[in-house]
């Protein structure tokens, strides 16, 4: 501790930072739950897809980068600003870089906004921001990271509470993803390639993109909740020593997760089963952290009748309870496999998100607000109006996506008595589940509406009030002699805590049998080697974790190791092993220039959105789309296009499977080819054109991440491109369609007819296939 | 039918192993936190020892 100050001295904090963040919050939760709403009423209506730019595949992307990182980002910020200074007793390090942090985080806000309905997109779920953005993020992250371990360092109380830990977690973490998920070739100003590939990349994307949910919807709500619920119970957190082990329980265990959302895919085996072993884990800390909230509620859940701070929390907390134990639920693979690419997943993911992040952020508001402005909250009866049609809101969502998600995962894998599909056509899953997403939609505005009687309430309570900045008498610090950093960082309990991992490191190359006597021996050090520790001490002295508490850089660092372990042991792996591989091994060839620039459009368009490009091994899905996906087929595809959702059907073999002409009239007017479909019309591609001149700068890109294009494939890109898209255009004028060769509709017909297609014979060949109209 | 059962693989031992290692780790878990140390839970205090205008915001 570098403060040691002998004298009582006043504090005033700086809480405008928290007041704009809040302010943020609210106005930035309006306009996503708004576009989300927007979202909700295509998915009812194709007619409401009214432009390119606002269709859902762009909506969509803007829809949840708007939630998580403006909505909940500023809201955590607010958060965290606030309890921190108050915690550490300290005003914040730097008014000036909390500044930046809040005007930059704004300013990139802002740019999503425009670029993602622009079509600007690396089109990876959740990371969809391009790498201008990305350096962005990085560096307000780092000014935000820089202030809270100076204010860490400047600060008058030698412990850090619970509330710290994970939002130490929280900055080292989302750091960490973020940079590496990010990784990326920059072809020009606002278009980059992930330098990760197919099976590679999905792997890395979604140990970003799970722990984005763990790190920055779920770890710092969890320490605004050990913070702000004893406040406004007025009574400590139920079990100091149950949130020690949900803190390191957590953290270690989340970040192993990811690959859950990977199940049945071609994925290797091992990192599929490592992540739903993990994510079943998962309950146990998660419940742990959700007891330890609700039971700081004993003795006063009479308050939770008349105070709508406490009405939030407790449900937050719960929806908090059922969206973990239906995380690892869905995590289970036979369960998986009904739930995954439907709308169960969507009711799960908006559980966690509307009742866990937005009734937190709505119970941290009604508690701050007041204490910001001096004043008491303008309407207690709005903010009870408020909890209840939020709560219907969520519930009539959920249960509609519930409903809808288990429809089509049983109708898509009917089968009819003799062996073939009930449902062949995918459109008659999606009628099927039409009313249900109109359900959706009121559920949605509902909550929406409350977000906006929520504004109405906050604002009209800050105008009543002034802006006032809490104050604080901090008292003497007591000054102990330092306990050396080596006696912490050497101790016996870290040397037991290694030696057991070390064990179960050995898994990793143990056969079966030996591997159950190391996980029992390891088992058995541990509970042992903990029993003899915890009964040779020395009750006189502070614990070790008591130690750890009052070091924030040796706690940060154990923090690091508790999260890089799990990402490290699964990714490290899958690089190495990829790198290893050449092409002539895999017998796959890359896209020629014009599939290339067909895939863009692809990405652009957000169509990943609604399409998966991967057949699980399933008899069902063998039926419907071919044999099962490999992972070798996607060894090119930077990003890789997996998906996660079918709103409609799987993509991965549609090459060859209708002729040019069919794709061509679907995408004018997805009406015409499957009736009933609720994709959006894509009229404009067939008079936007494609830029042939930046095409051999794609390709360098590409072979910059290792993709095998000849330095004659790249010169020759732009004619190549231009050669094969003449030959489709003269395709379709043959049918009877007269189309402009350079047009993007051409590009992305020749990308839809590669799919699934090893190799073509000659990249100005034309992959085409000639069958009938359906 | 014990016997039977495990006769067909020996890794139908390994959910029961699970289980078991599950319940000891839960159980050391449940008994850690149900020892209540004073001076640990004193610092749950934290948050509520923070500040003089905490009264004003409260109805």
């Amino acid at each position: 501790m570098s403060t040691a100050a002998t004298s009582e001295s006043r504090i005033i904090y700086n809480d405008g930072v928290a007041r704009r963040f809040l302010a943020a919050s609210v106005l930035w939760g309006v306009v996503g739950m708004l576009v989300g709403a927007i979202c909700a009423l295509q998915l009812a209506h194709h007619g409401a897809n009214v432009a390119p730019y606002l269709s859902y595949g762009r909506l969509r992307p803007l829809h949840t980068n708007a939630v998580i990182f403006a909505f909940v980002g500023n809201m955590i910020f607010a958060g965290i600003y606030y309890s921190t200074q108050r915690l550490l007793k300290t005003r914040v390090a730097s008014d000036r870089l909390a500044s930046v942090h809040f005007w930059g985080w704004q300013a990139i806000i802002v740019a999503a906004a425009v670029t993602l309905p622009l079509g600007m997109t690396q089109g990876k779920e959740y990371a969809e921001l391009e790498w201008p953005i990305d350096l962005a993020i990085t560096l307000v992250w780092v000014v935000f990271a820089i202030n809270f371990f100076w204010t860490l360092a400047i600060r008058r109380e030698k412990h850090l509470y619970v509330a710290i830990w994970f939002y130490i977690a929280t900055i080292v973490t989302v750091a960490v993803l973020h940079i590496v998920n990010s990784l990326a070739i920059p072809v020009f100003a606002l278009k980059s390639y992930s330098v990760f590939g197919g099976a590679q990349d999905a792997l890395v994307q979604w140990w970003y993109g799970h722990n984005a949910v763990a790190f920055f919807l779920t770890t710092p709500v969890l320490g605004i909740m050990y913070y702000y619920l004893p406040k406004a119970a007025d009574r400590p957190v139920y079990s100091y020593r149950l949130s020690i082990i949900h803190f390191w329980a957590l953290i270690f265990v989340y970040i192993w997760a990811g690959p859950h959302h990977l199940l049945y895919t071609a994925l290797p085996d091992w990192a599929q089963t490592l992540g739903m072993i993990f994510s079943v884990m998962l309950w146990a800390p998660s419940w742990g952290g959700m007891l330890n909230g609700l039971l700081t509620l004993r003795g006063a859940w009479d308050k939770v009748r008349v105070d709508p701070v406490l009405k939030f929390f407790v449900a937050g907390v719960t929806f908090y309870g059922m969206a973990t134990f239906e995380g690892p639920l869905l995590s289970i693979k036979s369960v998986n496999g009904l739930a995954h690419y439907t709308d169960w997943i969507v009711a799960h993911v908006h559980a966690g998100a509307l009742g866990w992040n937005g009734f937190m952020a709505a119970g941290m508001f009604y508690w701050m607000v007041p204490r910001l402005y001096g004043t008491k909250l303008h309407s207690r009866a709005l903010a009870d109006l408020h909890f209840w049609i939020g709560t219907i809101g969520i519930l009539l969502y959920c249960i509609a996506m519930w409903v809808s998600g288990v429809t089509q995962g049983l109708m898509l894998r009917a089968e009819d008595p003799n062996g073939g599909l009930l449902y062949p056509n995918f459109v008659e899953a999606v009628l099927a589940v039409r009313t249900m997403y109109w359900v959706r939609l009121a559920g949605g505005s509902m909550y929406l509406l409350g977000m906006i009687v929520m504004g109405y309430n906050l604002w009209k309570t800050a105008r009543a009030g002034k802006a006032v900045d809490g104050e604080a008498e901090v008292a003497p610090v007591t000054v102990h002699p330092a306990v050396p950093w080596s006696r912490i960082a050497l101790s016996p309990q870290v040397a037991l805590i290694v030696v057991v991992c070390a064990l179960l490191g050995a898994l990793a190359v143990a056969d079966a049998i030996t591997s159950v006597t190391v996980v029992f021996f390891a088992a058995a050090v541990a509970l042992f080697g903990g029993l003899a520790l915890h009964l040779s001490r020395d009750a006189s002295t502070p614990s070790w974790h008591r130690l750890l508490e009052g070091r924030p850089l040796l706690f940060t660092s154990f923090a690091i190791i508790a999260v890089l372990v799990g990402g490290v042991a699964e990714i490290v792996p899958s690089v190495v092993i990829g790198a290893g591989q050449t092409a002539t091994e895999t017998g796959q060839k890359p896209y020629t220039a014009l599939e290339l620039e067909g895939r863009d459009v692809y990405v652009r368009e957000g169509c990943y959105t609604c399409h998966s490009q991967m057949i699980r091994p399933m008899v069902h899905e063998a039926l419907r789309y071919g044999e099962a996906s490999k992972m070798d087929e996607s060894r090119y595809d930077h990003p890789f296009q997996w998906g996660s959702k079918r709103t409609g059907p799987d993509l991965a073999r549609v090459g060859g499977k209708y002729p040019n002409l069919w794709h061509y009239r679907h995408l004018l007017d997805p009406r015409a080819t499957s009736p009933g479909s609720n994709m959006p019309s894509y009229v404009f591609l067939a008079t936007s054109t494609v830029d042939f001149g930046r095409t051999a700068d794609k390709l360098h890109a590409m072979s910059r991440v290792g993709v095998p294009y000849t330095d004659a494939q790249i010169a020759g890109a732009a004619d190549d491109a231009r050669r094969q898209a003449g030959a489709t255009a003269r395709d379709l004028l043959a049918a009877g369609v007269d189309v402009r060769a350079d047009s993007e509709i051409v590009a992305l017909v020749a990308y839809l007819q590669r799919l699934g297609v090893a190799a073509p014979a000659a990249p100005a060949g034309m992959p085409v296939a000639k069958t009938e109209v359906r | 039918m014990f016997h039977d059962f495990f006769a067909r693989s020996p890794v139908l031992a390994f959910p029961l192993f699970s289980l078991l290692l599950f319940g000891a780790i839960f159980t050391a878990a449940v008994v850690y936190v149900a020892r209540r140390g004073p001076a640990l839970e004193a610092r749950g205090m934290l948050p509520l020892e923070d500040e003089m205008e905490d009264e004003a915001g409260h109805e």
